[in-house]
């Protein structure tokens, strides 16, 4: 396949969203989740290897694209198109699932990790995670990292009832005491057609 | 290499998934094969099309050294990963080799790279390739002398023997199956945990979550079969 300089083309795909690329002279693997490191150059026999012993089928004219961005972008609609209803609703619990899989250094990791999320204001997320790891045979085993995400999962409701609390501070700063006062100055104002008392001159 | 040696075929994950739901290993031949009996396409029509710039030499090699029958391919394992490089998990065949199965013919290297198919639109150089062959009972001797071509090097021997970039390939007539898997490795563990925490906390787009729910099903089905799952640091 001739390819215009800097466009790089689809060679072979399957459906789970692999991808064996051309890049001018080079060819490429590219995997989900399309991370710089997602990316390893291939020679030719490995190329070779790859159609002959797992799923990719050979593009007959190989789609070119502009940018890598572009192509990953391909990748991924091939791969969510090409999942059934029952393994798009399967894979909203899996992120958690794995969680429970973690070995003792990665809850370790992932409580530390969290801890960070939470110094910073962050707390979407937090609490489905530590709910996950609770759930995992290793941290069950350590009674400090039990402590710890009880302790974590204090902080989350403490930052949250914080964070509520702040969003509603303006409104309780209004002091409206009389409604029907703001309804006739709300009237007045709507007569008046504007919130200045004097005309600009 | 003698008592510890094993064969390890490296997949992907979506690969490694069917195999493990019971599907039986099929080579390009195989597949070609039952797509052909399936459509009106001939055999040789069906692998021109899977196989494109590939298909010629493919074809040479295996005819020339199956004599018609076609090979499911593996690589020595003396530990570590395979040739992980578009396979990013290593299965274990659990026979000891030079017992009765699996009966794998050795190659010195990976036999799409060898100098046999160095000569661009040449035939394949038989004598080339015949010395770099050896039955399934002097694996070991083949190692060494592979060793001795190498040179002299730090590295550990089970990445020297066998790695991303070279490995001394097993060709058998039979492919592995799912009851003789001793165990399951893979590298990408770390990794993992990071994306399913990430994918947690901040949105992650559904390709994500697909690939994420994946790798959740593999390590599910291989706990399912009682195969060990074993984490090797990358």
């Amino acid at each position: 396949v001739a390819l215009h300089p800097r466009m790089i083309a689809i060679l072979a795909s399957s459906t789970d969203g692999w991808g064996l690329v051309r890049e001018e002279e080079g060819y490429w693997l590219v995997r989900p989740p399309y991370r710089l490191s997602d990316r390893e150059s291939l020679t030719v026999s490995e190329v070779e290897r790859a159609i002959l012993e797992e799923d990719f089928v050979l593009e007959g004219e190989p789609p070119t694209f502009p940018s890598w961005g572009d192509l990953c972008q391909e990748l991924q609609r091939r791969f969510v198109g090409a999942a059934s209803a029952a393994e798009l609703e399967a894979a909203k619990g899996a992120a958690a699932r794995i969680l429970t899989r973690a070995s003792e250094e990665q809850a370790k990791a992932h409580l530390a990790a969290l801890e960070q999320e939470l110094m910073i204001g962050q707390a979407t997320g937090v609490e489905a995670a530590l709910v996950a790891l609770l759930s995992a045979p290793s941290v069950q085993e350590s009674p400090e990292m039990v402590a710890t995400i009880a302790r974590l999962q204090a902080q989350v409701l403490e930052l949250r009832t914080r964070l509520r609390r702040h969003v509603l501070a303006p409104q309780r700063s209004w002091k409206v005491a009389d409604e029907a006062e703001v309804a006739r100055t709300s009237a007045a104002i709507r007569g008046q057609g504007t919130l200045f008392r004097y005309p600009a001159a | 290499v003698s008592v510890g040696a094993r064969v390890s075929v490296n997949m992907k994950p979506a690969t490694l998934a069917r195999f493990l739901d019971g599907e039986p290993r099929r080579n390009i031949f195989e597949v070609a094969a039952e797509e052909s009996a399936r459509t009106e396409q001939t055999l040789e029509e069906v692998l021109r099309g899977r196989l494109k710039e590939w298909y010629a030499r493919r074809v040479e090699f295996e005819a020339r050294a199956g004599a018609g029958r076609h090979f499911h391919y593996g690589a020595l394992n003396v530990g570590g990963m395979g040739a992980p490089r578009y396979g990013r998990l290593c299965v274990i065949d659990k026979r000891p080799i030079g017992t009765d199965a699996p009966d794998p013919v050795w190659i010195a290297q990976d036999s799409l790279r060898g100098p046999w198919f160095e000569k661009a639109g040449q035939p394949l150089d038989w004598d080339a390739l015949r010395s770099a062959v050896a039955p399934c009972e002097l694996v070991s001797d083949l190692v060494v002398v592979k060793l001795e071509t190498l040179g002299p090097s730090s590295a550990a021997l089970d990445a020297r023997i066998c790695n991303d970039e070279d490995y001394l390939e097993a060709l058998s007539l039979s492919p592995l199956e799912v009851q003789h898997v001793e165990e399951i490795r893979s590298e990408s563990e770390d990794d993992l945990q990071e994306r399913a925490r990430r994918a947690l906390l901040r949105d992650a787009r559904l390709d994500e979550q697909l690939d994420l729910a994946l790798q959740d099903r593999i390590r599910t089905k291989a706990a399912a079969r009682g195969i060990p799952w074993r984490s090797i640091p990358a």
